[in-house]
């Protein structure tokens, strides 16, 4: 099937492995993605802070330019998923938007032509290929490794597609995998990505109780769905054990980068050697 | 004009519910940064619906929303506190209302001002920028971090652009002509 890839600009640097790791499941799974051509970044967190009509306008001229092609628009980040989501809900039940949005289109040479679905990455595969048939293509079960799924805030909320409490999307495909999924009280608490920077402290108490939480109950890593949290949650895990007093070293790793070794891509495509904190004692469990 | 400060949040997208609230404080109870702040979500409602302008989008506490949205999907009248958040934050934004911290100021400016040059967002250009605006000792801090990201090939050493940036920034102009509203 093909889909219009809506990679976030995350995946371009940080996120890299995110990005690799994508590639590498979605040829496996026979999916072609097409980038949607020139997008833009969707404002995230902050642009909606600061203008309301700028924060709708930035993600309408990414459907406007999906519009243009065929296929489901497909995103790997929570954030950017939450954004384009919510700027077609807004569209779609406030005229006032609608029309702000066209008329500022029409000034700039911009035209929505239709409302592309929008879904995120996780979503695709569960709905699209199904557990069924990933089962059936593992060729290296993760046997023996334990994981906790985190699925974050804006990809259960507050128009995601799962569950917004208990998600169980990721516990299932995890669980197809072969992984030992293991009970998580905080798989869809808030990480605290957007205040990171301006409020450590506040964000850095949030990183704590999901890290902590994943260690107690005896996880070997964490399991990620945005790259907005697998970044605050892999790279700050220094400064937040600093600040704790912990000596905590979990790897936080894509769904992706799992699955792509279950169906027995190379531990190098997927970027697996990009983790701040190193999964690879941790995978070695699975050979 | 508005008949009063509810009246002005019930005119954007996800303001209108604000009047259904029972101060009930699951939204509180819920929030993970509640325990930070002075004025908790269950309190601004209250201090909206008592007219508190000024009170309300001065307080820093609104720039604690973590945009977690826990809140808006527990509310059980159906209000979207956290875009009332944003909402907040938009008009202490424009009316320049909000007690002055550097930090939030300038973080949320140089990522404004990376989109309407650039079109899309690297934290490299983003850190560097927020640092000179703020206190560059704070390259230090971010320094051996950096170095690890670079050495991961997690940063982006050339900055990232688009094609049509100039589009980009009339759409951002435009907006911003009209009050952005």
């Amino acid at each position: 099937m093909i889909y219009q890839y809506y990679p976030g600009c995350s995946l371009h640097a940080s996120a890299r492995d995110y990005d690799e790791s994508v590639q590498g499941v979605v040829k496996s799974l026979a999916m072609e993605l097409k980038e949607v051509p020139d997008w833009n970044c969707c404002g995230a967190t902050i642009t909606p802070s600061l203008n309301q009509l700028q924060s709708q306008i930035l993600p309408a001229r990414n459907l406007a330019l999906a519009a243009e092609n065929r296929g489901d628009v497909v995103v790997p980040c929570n954030a950017c998923y939450m954004s384009l989501k919510k700027i077609q809900y807004n569209m779609a039940k406030y005229k006032v938007v609608r029309e702000k949005v066209t008329e500022i289109f029409g000034q700039a040479g911009l035209r929505l032509t239709g409302m592309p679905k929008v879904r995120h990455l996780l979503e695709v595969i569960l709905e699209d290929v199904g557990l069924e048939k990933i089962k059936q293509m593992v060729k290296k079960p993760l046997k023996d490794l334990k994981v906790v799924n985190y699925s974050g805030c804006q990809l259960v909320r507050p128009l995601g597609f799962d569950n917004p409490e208990d998600p169980q999307a990721l516990d299932n495909l995890m669980s197809a995998l072969g992984a030992e999924v293991l009970p998580f009280s905080q798989k869809t608490h808030c990480c605290g990505g957007s205040l990171i920077t301006t409020q450590p402290d506040l964000a850095f108490q949030m990183v704590d109780s999901i890290l902590e939480e994943s260690r107690a109950v005896g996880a070997d890593m964490v399991v990620v769905t945005c790259p907005m949290c697998q970044l605050n949650l892999d790279a700050y895990q220094d400064q937040v054990n600093r600040k704790f007093n912990r000596t905590l070293q979990v790897p936080i790793t894509y769904f992706t980068q799992l699955m792509g070794l279950a169906l027995g891509l190379n531990k190098n495509q997927l970027g697996l050697q990009r983790g701040i904190i190193s999964p690879f004692k941790a995978l070695e469990k699975i050979g | 004009m508005y008949k009063d400060f509810t009246d002005e949040i019930m005119s954007y997208p996800g303001g209108e519910k604000i009047m259904a609230c029972m101060q009930c404080g699951t939204c509180t109870g819920s929030c993970p940064t509640s325990h930070a702040m002075q004025y908790t979500p269950r309190r601004l409602i209250s201090l909206i619906r008592a007219n508190q302008r000024e009170t309300v989008l001065k307080s820093l506490d609104i720039w604690k929303c973590a945009s977690c949205y826990t809140c808006t999907a527990r509310c059980p009248r159906g209000i979207k506190f956290t875009d009332i958040m944003y909402i907040l934050k938009t008009l202490a934004w424009k009316d320049q209302l909000m007690e002055e911290n550097k930090d939030i100021t300038a973080f949320y400016s140089a990522f404004q001002d990376l989109i309407a040059k650039r079109g899309r967002m690297n934290e490299s250009e983003l850190v560097l920028k927020y640092s000179l605006k703020t206190n560059p000792a704070k390259l230090l801090e971010f320094g051996p971090l950096g170095m690890k990201m670079v050495l991961k090939g997690r940063a982006a050493i050339i900055p990232p652009s688009i094609r049509n940036q100039k589009q980009v920034q009339k759409i951002l102009e435009l907006a911003k002509e009209r009050g952005g509203e």
